[in-house]
């Protein structure tokens, strides 16, 4: 009984967790794009 | 102002979370009936509610693109949605767990209550293919918006419909008699509710400024 208890609250954190880490991987993504965009100004000027 | 909210949210739904599982390991009684398997309940039916009633927000918020032009509220919708099906994942998941346990089975055909919500997440599913198989931006939040609108229109009713069904073994837990829950029961319930509400918002919130800035990085990339 405790293990199905177990499963069903690992099961809720491991979704928001992995949706969490989805997001702090697109933001780090989106965060060096917009350094390289400033870097690349950077050296225009 | 927004970015001190999203910094603030995040903390508040992590403590009123840590709240609500404090209350249902050290606080909410053992069911008498299903003994400590019942503990499943107080994850799996606030998920199940917040998933439907952000499929239907999102038919709201599909209305109010479609009325004003605005892209923001299809993006809202969008995230709305998508954030719908995760937690209707976990539905799925910690039902079947349930089920298991409690019936013997993973899965039952004659539940109108399980049959249903598959049929709704099922739907949910094709909301995303719909949308990106469209090129063009306008006509496909136009297409994605008189989506999220009938599928939105469909929940309630889906809802209603096997709110009448007759024969179920599934228990209803919203009624006039508020599913004959003891107190402690209940404040537990209504936390574990009011913790997944939040954190659907704040996840909604995180998304919604994550687009915002890859758009962002993307017009600053184009100039």
């Amino acid at each position: 009984m405790n293990a199905y208890v177990a499963a069903a609250y690992v099961v809720f954190v491991s979704l928001i967790g992995l949706y969490v880490a989805i997001m702090g991987m697109k933001l780090t993504r989106i965060q060096r794009s917009l350094e390289r965009i400033e870097d690349d100004r950077e050296r225009e000027r | 102002m927004p970015g001190r909210r999203l910094s603030s949210l995040p903390l508040i739904s992590a403590a009123l979370l840590a709240a609500g599982l404090s209350l249902v390991f050290f606080y909410a009684p053992v069911d008498a009936d299903q003994g400590r398997i019942q503990k499943i309940f107080y994850i799996h039916v606030p998920m199940a509610i917040v998933a439907l009633c952000g499929f239907t927000a999102a038919g709201g918020m599909a209305i109010a693109h479609l009325r004003t032009r605005d892209r923001r509220w299809d993006v809202r919708a969008y995230v709305t949605i998508h954030l719908s099906l995760i937690l209707a994942v976990g539905v799925l998941l910690t039902g079947s767990i349930w089920a298991r346990g409690a019936w013997g089975h993973w899965w039952v055909w004659n539940e109108p209550a399980l049959v249903s919500f598959l049929i709704v997440f099922l739907l949910y599913c094709t909301y995303q293919p719909l949308r990106f198989a469209i090129e063009d931006p306008e006509l496909q939040a136009r297409y994605a918006s008189v989506f999220a609108i009938v599928a939105g229109a469909f929940v309630p009713v889906n809802f209603i419909v096997v709110r009448l069904a007759q024969a179920y073994t599934h228990p209803r837990v919203l009624g006039t008699t508020g599913g004959n829950m003891p107190g402690p029961m209940r404040l537990t319930f209504l936390v574990c509710l009011a913790a997944v509400a939040l954190l659907f918002v704040t996840l909604c919130r995180l998304e919604i400024a994550t687009k915002a800035a890859a758009g962002r990085v993307r017009r600053r990339a184009a100039m």
